[in-house]
């Protein structure tokens, strides 16, 4: 991957990339499998419910991932491509857990065929 | 009986915490800073701005 990717100027899929970060691939994690499953479901669903509000959204995911340039990103399809814009718009000018959010639009619509050439 | 999204309780309160010591800047503020990077790019080690 080059990773040039093109960015869209219209979109209904925001991404917002370094937000989850799995405690397991901390060496010093002793979490059970099922405190690790509490803490992402409660980050999925901090992002669902507060990404609700900026409109109707069809799919969300939260990745996995552990990339140098891919951790933790979160992927979610508005019905609108307006309410993604203004997502955006307003993802970028707000703190996530101590963080300054970054947040663009994707090109990505269909995430089975999500894929990078 | 079903509960509307916008009344779901939610166990995490993380939206809008800023980061530690830097209660009174603005996310645009703190974005300039380097500490915390566009992904991808390398940050900007703390004791370089401070």
């Amino acid at each position: 991957c080059s990773r040039k990717h093109v960015k869209p100027n219209f979109s209904q899929t925001i991404l917002i990339p370094n937000v989850y970060h799995n405690p397991s691939h901390d060496a010093n994690c002793n979490l059970t499998k099922q405190e690790i499953q509490e803490d992402f479901d409660n980050i999925y669903e901090d992002f669902f419910v507060e990404l609700a509000k900026y409109g109707e959204i069809e799919e969300m995911h939260v990745c996995d991932n552990i990339g140098d340039h891919l951790v933790g990103n979160i992927y979610a399809r508005f019905k609108y491509e307006e309410d993604a814009g203004n997502a955006v718009e307003s993802l970028n000018n707000r703190f996530y857990a101590g963080r300054p959010l970054w947040s663009e639009l994707s090109p990505v619509t269909d995430f089975r065929e999500a894929c990078c050439r | 009986s079903i509960l509307p999204i916008n009344k779901r309780v939610r166990k995490l309160k993380n939206w809008d915490v800023p980061p530690p010591g830097y209660e009174d800047k603005t996310v645009q503020e703190v974005k300039a800073l380097g500490i915390f990077p566009p992904p991808g790019q390398p940050a900007v080690l703390r004791s370089e701005i401070l």
